[in-house]
């Protein structure tokens, strides 16, 4: 053995690590992990070895564990925990998130929670990786974390920009404004920045379009060709991928009772049986060709699309039958027509984005609609649905359809009219629960479409049990597995009776079995006579229907569908399909956004400016009188018009103070302290002389405190601030910029109000008073804040942050002698106005007796 | 429950730091949707009929009961009103900076609640007196700054407290002590002792 004393090439930092090979060996030992409130273990027993430099495809049934194992091998597992002795004396260690994990992971033969860095994750949902609202920022979070300076941490950025092809995009630009596939190169970026020797992906690309699939894995072939990074992927679709892999490993399960492993779900079982479970073990393990030719395995039943050369007859998707289904083509439907557009032009805030719409839909039809992600077509499904108000032109619903609501206009329906005619399916779940039980769940449309109690949970129990999930009647809706929600949203959607169905990308980042009871589902519907409109990517899902195409085709491209043709893998062409023209989607740049309308206080530092707004306010409260509330507001106006505000703008900036001034000043009137004449007296109303003046008083004061501390704040951009409170007032990071990625939510939260909204409606709830419905959707909006910030956390983790070691700012928070010039003045304006009321002897602390 | 996630950790993870700021962050745009539906006329009704605006008063205090209960850490309901207080400022919405002071307050006393039994209870004994005072220093709040003329031992002052305080108990209170069980029960809260409490 020459070798014995010669370093292990992939375990040392070659000189230069931007080119070199820094790789490292995942290993687990004996691992498990059981997460909270789970009675069986995810992974247990798990020993697996991925050398240096491999690239692996791990494969498994649904609920296999495969996201638990790469969250271990992120080191996301287990954190902060204390060790339990079993009985048996067996010992495992339980962590402050309640689960409990066995055994080890180890990086280089490190811990895995010791090796910081050296494991980069890139998650499936690309809207939970942005940190941070600047494309910058989200790449740079890496390195701070891991303490790296900051020139290092911009050229890493750069880099990594540049590795996930990037190369010179505007750092400042907000990540709002990114399609699905930018946004997932953003995260593999971010990962990239950390150097990590081991690169674990989870379903990268089951959130997106055709073209968002093929940049990623453009990018993470650039990546591995430079890095040489060990590489652990997850996913149902390896097709794309297949060429880079050098090694795929299928996980089963073993169990007590049988002596095979046992490998995939049975029926429609959305995850495995774990019944007798003892330990999760390799099935099978070699190349791609070693396994995808292996007969022993059935990777339909695992949930895998078998890569296209190793397809067997049968792993091809064709057009599927389902019985009962009517003898009209899925295309044309029986030809009586529910739905028509004319002239239509749709849009949101009333630009259009697409006009002259022309279309028909008929019953046991089903329409894809079809075209680029930013297209529109959630905007036109929308508009058809009733819960969208055309632009112009005009939804009109069949005589049929219409028959027993009020005109033939669906978005002028009441809310109950339209769920039992024409049903939206939104396609995050969540977006559409509205009661705590399953059961509950499908009764509703009946219930508020006019049924009794009985016949409803007679329809319900019915539905379920097609829908094969009668068994989770009692549970609760947010509970169930990704599948079981999809499907139990169609249920309660179909639960109405309608006879329009519109399903919003259904088949989005599903596997493969779960994908085809929801195909299957879908093609059933026809034999009810339902038209059905499904809003796609998927063009397996377009063949398996056998549906008619609509695609939006955007005005500067020629379109996906139009060009390539939607032939199925098996050369059936699905028909060209029916064009509607919509605008461009544009690829702006940005210009990076002032902070103040006033260029004297866009340059201060955030932190000053909210210093400064309270130093100019806080002290007037020491004083109610009329004269130090006259003279702050006189000062006031002339400074802020001095740095550039007109009259005009600073009253439309600060309007609510302006509604709220009066409103006080006539309770001080009507209830405020008395003396002197009295004026009015009746009941507890008792206006005076000395009521009056402190009215007034009032009034003048909440404008003169008001009116500093919106202007000299609106505008800050939250990152700057964070920045400010980090370096400026040693505020602890973990707790600033966990604060800050929270702050990044409230607009996507919005987005989910508005869905929210709209689904309310379209269940037939959005007739109650606003009172009434607004608690229920309040509740829906903060169970999906919550789920939303726990994915945040994990991705936050991932990117390193949290831990208890030093952190670097890539952003410096500037200070100037300016930034105290600032806040004297703010502090002058309170002081000359209280002397002013102290010399004319009307100074009142805290408004007198 | 095992008697080891019995002992008290304060120690905050990422995901407490995440899920409280967003809880403020949801919060604010709650606050927000109530803001617009009922400023104006609340303004007015403010002056006209004494005592009603208390009324609505526990509507704009359950983010902080509402995180301490779930993430069940010292600071956390302060935490949540804070980043609240400091996105709705950013946001040029109603008060400005002056949010973040009455959120401080609100923060602060809703904090109490838990604090005097030193963060070892969390029920809804706890939980009502955290929104009880919560109100509290919102009615003090309100008569430290644009009420100093009126004498809040007068009967507008004294009317003003009951009402708000009553909805302080009803809506950051028992609503809250309601709204964290539902919450519970999705499962969204799994990660933390108050999820798994009502899940096991």
């Amino acid at each position: 053995m020459p070798n014995t004393t010669a370093p292990n090439p992939n375990h040392t930092n070659a000189p230069s690590r931007d080119t070199a090979a820094d790789n490292a060996t995942l290993t687990f030992d004996n691992w498990g992990y059981r997460h909270a409130s789970r009675k069986h273990f995810a992974v247990r027993g798990l020993s697996l070895t991925i050398e240096a430099g491999q690239r692996v495809l791990l494969l498994g049934a649904s609920g296999i564990g495969k996201s638990t194992i790469l969250e271990g091998a992120a080191g996301l597992l287990g954190g902060d925990s204390q060790t339990v002795t079993a009985d048996d004396g067996t010992t495992s260690q339980l962590d402050a998130d309640g689960g409990v994990t066995e055994g080890r992971v180890l990086i280089d033969g490190t811990p895995v929670q010791q090796a910081h860095g050296r494991v980069g994750l890139v998650l499936q949902d690309p809207d939970a990786q942005a940190i941070f609202q600047r494309l910058g920022d989200n790449v740079a979070f890496g390195p701070e974390n891991l303490n790296v300076p900051r020139d290092e941490t911009w050229q890493r950025v750069a880099r990594s920009l540049d590795a996930v092809g990037m190369t010179g995009v505007q750092l400042h630009r907000s990540v709002m404004h990114l399609s699905g596939g930018q946004m997932q190169r953003l995260a593999l970026a971010g990962a990239l920045a950390m150097r990590p020797g081991v690169l674990l992906l989870d379903e990268p690309t089951a959130n997106l379009d055709p073209n968002g699939v093929e940049q990623i894995v453009d990018a993470v072939r650039g990546v591995l060709d430079r890095y040489h990074s060990t590489m652990v992927l997850v996913e149902h679709r390896a097709g794309p991928w297949i060429d880079m892999i050098d090694r795929v490993v299928v996980l089963g399960l073993e169990t007590d009772d049988m002596q095979r492993a046992r490998v995939a779900q049975t029926g429609d079982e959305d995850e495995v049986d774990r019944s007798g479970f003892r330990r999760t073990v390799v099935v099978a393990d070699g190349t791609p060709d070693d396994v995808f030719r292996n007969p022993d395995l059935d990777f339909a039943e695992l949930g895998i699309w078998v890569p296209a050369k190793y397809r067997r007859p049968g792993d091809e998707i064709t057009r599927i039958h389902t019985a009962d289904e009517p003898a009209y083509s899925a295309r044309t439907g029986n030809g009586q027509v529910v739905l028509t557009t004319d002239d239509l032009a749709i849009g949101r805030a009333g630009k259009p984005i697409a006009e002259h719409i022309d279309l028909a839909f008929s019953s046991g039809q089903i329409t894809a609609l079809v075209g680029m992600n930013g297209a529109g077509k959630s905007t036109l499904s929308l508009t058809l649905a009733g819960l969208l108000e055309p632009v112009s032109g005009r939804v009109r619903a069949s005589a049929e359809l219409a028959a027993g609501a009020d005109g033939d206009d669906p978005f002028a329906w009441k809310s109950t009219e339209l769920a039992s005619r024409i049903s939206y399916v939104f396609q995050n779940p969540e977006h559409q629960f509205a009661r705590g039980s399953v059961l509950e769940e499908v009764m509703l449309g009946p219930l508020r479409t006019g049924c009794d109690e009985e016949e409803a949970e007679r329809r319900a129990r019915e539905l379920l049990t097609r829908f094969n999930l009668i068994q989770y009647a009692k549970a609760n809706p947010y509970t169930l597995s990704g599948g079981e929600k999809r499907r139990l949203t169609v249920a309660a959607s179909l639960a109405a009776a309608p006879r329009v169905l519109i399903l919003d990308e259904p088949t989005f980042g599903q596997d493969r079995r779960t994908w085809m009871q929801i195909v299957t589902l879908i093609h059933s519907l026809r034999g009810d006579g339902v038209s059905i409109i499904v809003v796609t990517h998927d063009r397996e899902l377009v063949t398996a229907l056998g549906a008619r195409l609509v695609e939006l085709v955007p005005a500067d491209t020629a379109g996906e569908w139009k060009t390539r043709g939607a032939a199925g893998a098996n050369g059936v062409p699905a028909g060209t399909p029916q064009v509607v023209p919509v605008s461009a989607v544009n690829e702006r740049t940005e210009a990076p956004k002032p902070s103040s309308r006033s260029k004297v206080i866009a340059s201060m530092n955030p932190a000053f400016r909210l210093i400064g707004a309270m130093l100019a306010s806080l002290p007037l409260l020491l004083s109610l009188d009329w004269v130090s509330a006259s003279v702050a507001l006189g000062l006031e106006a002339v400074i802020l018009m001095a740095v550039g505000f007109t009259p005009w703008r600073i009253v439309k900036s600060t309007w609510p103070v302006w509604i709220g001034a009066p409103g006080s000043a006539l309770a001080v009137l009507l209830y405020g302290k008395s003396g002197g004449a009295t004026w009015w007296q009746w009941g507890m109303i008792h206006v005076t002389d000395r009521s009056a003046e402190l009215a007034l008083a009032t009034a003048v004061r909440i404008l003169a405190i008001g009116i500093p501390t919106i202007i000299t704040v609106l505008g800050i951009d939250a990152t700057d601030l964070a920045d400010a409170f980090s370096q400026k007032l040693r505020l602890p990071d973990r707790f600033v910029y966990g604060g800050l990625a929270g702050m990044r939510l409230f607009s996507v939260l919005q987005d989910d109000w508005s869905a929210l909204t709209a689904s309310r409606r379209s269940r037939g709830l959005g007739d109650d008073n606003k009172f009434k419905a607004f608690f229920p959707q309040a509740f829906a909006l903060l169970v999906l804040s919550i789920r939303r910030s726990t994915t945040l956390a994990t991705a936050m983790e991932a990117r390193g942050f949290g831990g208890d070691g030093p952190r670097s700012h890539a952003r410096v928070s500037e200070t100037h002698a300016r930034d105290w010039v600032f806040l004297a003045v703010c502090l002058a304006i309170p002081v000359v106005a209280l002397v002013c009321a102290g010399l004319a002897g009307t100074f009142a602390f805290l408004g007198g007796n | 429950m095992t008697a080891a996630t019995q002992n008290v950790n304060f120690k905050w993870r990422v995901v407490d730091i995440a899920v409280a700021s967003v809880i403020g962050v949801a919060s604010s745009l709650v606050y927000w949707l109530v803001a617009t539906l009922t400023y104006t006329p609340w303004s007015v009704l403010d002056a006209a009929v004494p005592g009603l605006p208390g009324i609505i008063n526990g509507l704009w205090l359950f983010a902080g009961p509402l995180a301490s209960i779930i993430v069940r850490k010292p600071g956390a309901g302060l935490y949540a009103e804070v980043v609240a207080a400091v996105l709705e400022a950013l946001l040029g919405n109603i008060w400005g900076i002056s949010t973040l002071y009455i959120a401080l307050v609100q923060g602060l006393f809703a904090e109490l609640g838990f604090a005097v039994f030193a963060y070892r209870k969390w029920n809804l004994q706890t939980t009502l007196l955290s929104g009880v005072l919560s109100a509290l220093g919102c009615w003090g709040y309100s008569f430290f700054t644009n009420l100093q003329a009126i004498s809040f031992t007068g009967s507008y002052g004294v009317v003003y407290l009951i009402t708000t305080l009553l909805s302080g108990l009803v809506f950051a209170g028992v609503i809250v002590w309601y709204l964290y069980i539902a919450i519970a029960k999705t499962g969204a809260l799994d990660k933390f002792a108050s999820g798994r409490e009502v899940r096991n």
